[in-house]
């Protein structure tokens, strides 16, 4: 994204796991999101903020894509309880490739939301103008 | 040309994607592995039992496989590591290559619908 004065993530949330696929994306409001990163795990609960999914195995992807789902199921649960007008919420696993979730299910894109205001659970900001993802 | 398609979960929840469509009207389909975006929706036209699609040097995917009556009918991983051909050979008649890694477990697809691109 080429707009003016962009704020890149820091590599010290970075380290916390932002701007890492996977991660989750709340659409706060239009350019007003925020991001949760995804940290899968065996035994050790890993002290990190945003979603921990505990699997039996870290390295097979597809086994936690498996227990993620349901993990993601109860935090659009939780995120919408009761808003009549659901926040919109995206599963973002590569740099083109996303799945925005809704109650009935999930729709694939090959675009992933970048750019606005992002920032973690807490409303601290993470980046501006800038992609939501680190580019290696 | 692309054409909705939506894959009903076990659970009752839907996926669904706008794919890129082609049909089998032989045998043997070969896709071309850089030009086609994922994902890939491939409807066998021909009356043979078998299709036999060439999968080398394709991009990873999984390829849901659906019977006539557009029910699941089982799953291949697609994971080209090295130079040499892969092919599936199987008696689907609707084919959806997916984008890895998958967001819902395999097992709990249920049936696919295809549908024109909406406007």
């Amino acid at each position: 994204m080429s707009s003016p004065n962009p704020l890149i993530l820091s590599a010290e949330r970075s380290a916390e796991g932002y701007g890492r696929f996977p991660y989750v994306i709340v659409r706060v409001q239009p350019t007003v999101y925020l991001q949760f990163p995804i940290h899968f795990y065996h035994l050790e609960h890993p002290d990190l903020p945003g979603l921990r999914v505990r699997v039996n195995d870290p390295t097979e992807l597809d086994a936690c894509m498996a227990t993620l789902f349901s993990v993601m199921q109860g935090f659009y649960a939780q995120v919408n309880g009761n808003e009549a007008v659901p926040y919109r919420m995206c599963l973002v696993l590569r740099s083109n490739l996303a799945y925005f979730w809704e109650k009935e299910g999930i729709m694939l894109s090959r675009e992933i939301p970048e750019g606005g205001a992002l920032m973690d659970g807490q409303y601290k900001v993470l980046s501006l103008n800038s992609s939501h993802y680190i580019r290696e | 040309m692309k054409k909705q398609v939506i894959v009903w979960l076990k659970n009752g929840m839907i996926a669904k994607m706008n794919a890129v469509a082609c049909s089998a009207n032989s045998h043997q389909v070969s896709l071309p592995s850089t030009e086609v975006e994922l994902p890939v929706l491939i409807e066998v036209t021909h009356e043979g039992l078998t299709t036999i699609l060439d999968l080398s040097g394709f991009p990873d995917c999984v390829v849901l496989q659906f019977g006539k009556d557009r029910s699941f009918t089982g799953a291949t991983y697609c994971r080209n590591r090295t130079d040499g051909a892969f092919m599936v050979q199987a008696q689907a008649r609707y084919f959806l290559l997916m984008p890895l890694p998958l967001p819902y477990p395999i097992q709990e697809t249920e049936e696919i619908m295809i549908k024109p691109l909406e406007s």
